[in-house]
């Protein structure tokens, strides 16, 4: 695998998965999550999988976050279990219109809220090395 | 470098997983993206057309992997044949040249 090369990968949701096949060749795993307990309660129960399979670079990534107490509730669970949050994408109307229109917010509108704040979570993603 | 991107459902990972996998095609990485849910609708989010999407064929495992023992001993799973033969028999480009395959349930069926 090149340099250059990015594989992403987009999950099942169930945790299950997690503890089974090859998600140890991942080099990162970002945890997508919304401001809500039973949302952050499945990110919560797949970390210690996660670390268990040696995937070193492991993010919280906040999702339709509405304001400052949305992120002080994500902040606050996160901290307890050792957690980096590594972004918080906002709640846009944009991605629920492009949504519901059928095309990516990207080609919706490129300077969407979303959009820049996911720009700035690519930002601060470590640089890993190829294989 | 190979990113996983989870969550419960409704989350918004898929949302979040194409559009990583767009912008990284923009900033000039050749980008593969895998659609590992059992209601596979990243093509659509990463914008490939209906009919792109409906030709997208699920990659049968058997044809792909095969499970080997790694060094530890522990069951482990290979890619039989090269890469992009892989993309090229079974994926699509979209925009952007982001590659899409549809893989539900292979990845994690290590013992299956």
């Amino acid at each position: 695998m090149r340099e250059n090369d990015i594989t992403l990968l987009d999950m099942e949701a169930s945790i299950e998965h997690l503890s089974r096949g090859t998600l140890r060749h991942v080099d990162i795993l970002l945890l997508i999550t919304e401001p809500y307990y039973r949302s952050l309660e499945t990110v919560g129960r797949m970390v210690p999988l996660a670390r268990e399979l040696g995937i070193k670079h492991i993010y919280v990534v906040a999702n339709k976050v509405r304001g400052p107490r949305d992120k002080e509730a994500i902040r606050r669970y996160c901290a307890e279990r050792e957690l980096e949050v590594i972004a918080a994408l906002p709640f846009d109307e944009e991605v629920l219109e492009a949504d519901q229109a059928g095309v990516p917010v990207l080609d919706a509108n490129a300077e969407a809220a979303y959009v820049k704040v996911v720009e700035q979570l690519m930002d601060r993603l470590p640089a890993v090395g190829a294989h | 470098m190979r990113i996983a991107v989870a969550g419960k459902g409704g989350s918004g990972k898929t949302t979040t997983a194409a559009t990583l996998a767009r912008l990284f095609a923009r900033r000039g990485y050749s980008v593969t993206a895998i659609d590992d849910d059992p209601n596979p609708n990243l093509s659509a989010a990463l914008g490939l057309s209906q009919e792109q999407t409906s030709r997208l064929g699920r990659v049968p495992r058997e044809d792909i992997l095969e499970e080997v023992e790694d060094e530890q001993g522990s069951a482990t799973l290979r890619l039989k044949r090269p890469f992009t033969e892989v993309l090229e028999q079974y994926g699509a480009c979209g925009p952007d040249r982001v590659n899409v395959l549809v893989m539900t349930g292979l990845l994690g069926a290590g013992r299956g």
